[in-house]
């Protein structure tokens, strides 16, 4: 699950910060707004960290191995 | 810095550039110096190493001293069909020396995880400050710098167990995502630069 750290990031703002949660970790996360023609996506980089955070769930499996 | 990359460029401009100092004494220096032939190329030029071969005053153009801080020695993994080259864990491969700023390097790698997942993957052990370096340069194989902006990375601090940055193709400079490809191939070593 991720929670952002605002209900809207400032209009210029270029990272958007937040926590996650899954079942056996949490964290806290940093990344790079995508801007589309000039105008945040927010959808887009949620969706964006949420694959990131996912293949960082399949490394720690890795690690645990 | 990077010598420049147009216009006028002399002996004296290189050979600062591969001493870190203007000429000292009675100092001289030469295009068979083997540190000048050490430096690195900028994309499109090629700076030949061996002494006495042809080389041309703008063969330097672009190019840089790039001093290494960690030499990565690559192992490869495969892990459900996907392949994991660098130093990852304590599975395989190694980096020389094992910390950064006093932080454990838990991994260094580049995970070929699935269409659209390749990437490099940096961890420090601990709690880290996201903004404990600002740049990841590498020294592809065929002597590219590849700078990776801490800047560009997405970050996550996980736990107090470690953080990680990543960077995808869209956090390369143009033509450098395949040259992290072609080097991180899971064999032989790769001069690291972070600062």
């Amino acid at each position: 699950m991720i929670t952002l750290n605002y209900t809207n990031p400032a209009p210029d703002a270029t990272h958007l910060e937040g926590t996650w949660e899954s079942a056996s970790a949490s964290g806290t996360f940093t990344t790079p707004i995508i801007y589309v023609d000039g105008v945040q996506d927010i959808d887009a980089t949620v969706e964006k960290m949420k694959t990131i955070q996912q293949q960082a769930l399949d490394i720690e499996t890795l690690i645990d191995e | 810095m990077a010598l420049q990359t147009s216009g006028a460029i002399s002996l004296g401009d290189i050979h600062v550039e591969a001493e870190g100092s203007p000429y000292a004494g009675t100092g001289e220096s030469s295009l068979n110096d083997a540190n000048i032939r050490g430096l690195t190329a900028a994309s499109g030029y090629t700076i030949n190493s061996t002494s006495g071969t042809q080389i041309s005053i703008g063969d330097f153009y672009g190019a840089s001293a790039f001093t290494a801080t960690h030499t990565l020695t690559q192992g490869s993994h495969t892990y459900q069909g996907n392949v994991y080259n660098g130093k990852f864990a304590t599975v395989t491969g190694s980096v020389s020396p094992t910390t950064y700023s006093g932080y454990t390097i838990y991994t260094l790698a580049r995970f070929d995880l699935y269409s659209g997942g390749d990437g490099i993957w940096f961890y420090l052990s601990g709690t880290v400050a996201v903004d404990i370096f600002d740049t990841l340069e590498f020294e592809a194989t065929d002597g590219t710098i590849v700078s990776l902006d801490r800047s560009d990375a997405t970050s996550s601090q996980v736990g107090t167990s470690y953080r990680y940055w990543t960077w995808d193709y869209i956090d390369f400079d143009t033509g450098h995502f395949t040259k992290m490809q072609s080097t991180f191939d899971g064999s032989g070593d790769i001069d690291v630069r972070i600062s």
